[in-house]
């Protein structure tokens, strides 16, 4: 009854929205963040080797070691974090039912992740960057967004799934 | 202007306690009395803008800390304490809907 009236008063004069939200309902959720990141990961193996391949390093040169290695536990971390919130926040039961793998999928990103912080190693990283992109396919498959698998068009050269937005 | 207003919720972060699509009863003014842990309070949060959260506690600084009823609420700790100014007014009634 009360409620009822209130509920009419609103519509005439509408009262202001407090929020009880659990989190920010963005829906902005993308994994090309994630893949991005794998594939720098690559990239920074690509120039660790190259320092690796000098008879001696420089000061200048380990510095360069010194950023790159940190790039690479960045973009590890940020792989984990992306793929993290899109599991968490966007990958419901109706996803899990059509998907069954994506548990599994995800906890064998996190161990690709850390494998490609702990080593210098682009069979690691290139592993993490295959299991990313399979995740980027399922993620548009539940979206109904076709996917093209492409060449990226800079180093490290790597096949990435895109999405077909155009279809 | 009257000492009070009403609000729409929405969001399950109070549930079951506020129920999403309740309507609240805020008294601004109340806020100046002491507000016991348990109080419903509407705050404008900097990062969420205006919520309604439970009182979880009052730091030894005067400030704060808020939480949700729900398991899924965004923790306390992520929402960080409050000032008093940003109190807007204390929940003196909870109209659910049917």
């Amino acid at each position: 009854m009360l409620y009822s009236i209130i509920a009419t008063l609103d519509k005439k004069v509408h009262f202001p929205v407090v929020m009880a939200h659990c989190d920010i309902r963005c829906k902005i959720y993308d994994p090309i963040n994630a893949q991005i990141s794998a594939l720098t990961i690559i990239r920074m193996v690509g120039l660790l080797n190259e320092l690796k391949a000098k008879p001696s390093l420089s000061l200048d040169d380990q510095a360069q070691f010194l950023r790159l290695v940190n790039q690479k536990e960045n973009h590890g971390a940020k792989v984990k974090e992306e793929i993290g919130v899109i599991w968490g926040d966007y990958i419901k039961a109706t996803q899990l039912t059509q998907y069954p793998e994506l548990h599994a999928l995800v906890h064998n990103i996190m161990l690709a992740s850390s494998q490609a912080k702990q080593h210098i190693s682009r069979e690691f990283a290139q592993a993490l960057l295959q299991q990313v992109n399979r995740f980027a396919e399922i993620f548009w498959a539940t979206k109904q967004v076709t996917t093209f698998t492409a060449i990226c068009p800079y180093p490290p050269a790597e096949s990435v799934i895109y999405p077909n937005l155009q279809a | 202007m009257f000492g009070f207003h009403f609000c729409k919720v929405k969001g399950v972060s109070m549930s079951p306690r506020i129920p999403e699509n309740s309507y609240i009863f805020v008294v601004p003014w109340l806020k100046i009395f002491n507000l016991k842990e348990g109080s419903l309070l509407k705050v404008f949060h900097p990062r969420y803008g205006f919520i309604v959260k439970s009182l979880a506690q009052v730091d030894r600084n005067g400030l704060f800390w808020l939480k949700g009823h729900h398991k899924t609420s965004v923790p306390i700790e992520k929402l960080g304490p409050v000032g008093k100014s940003q109190i807007q007014g204390k929940v003196l009634w909870v109209f659910p809907p049917k």
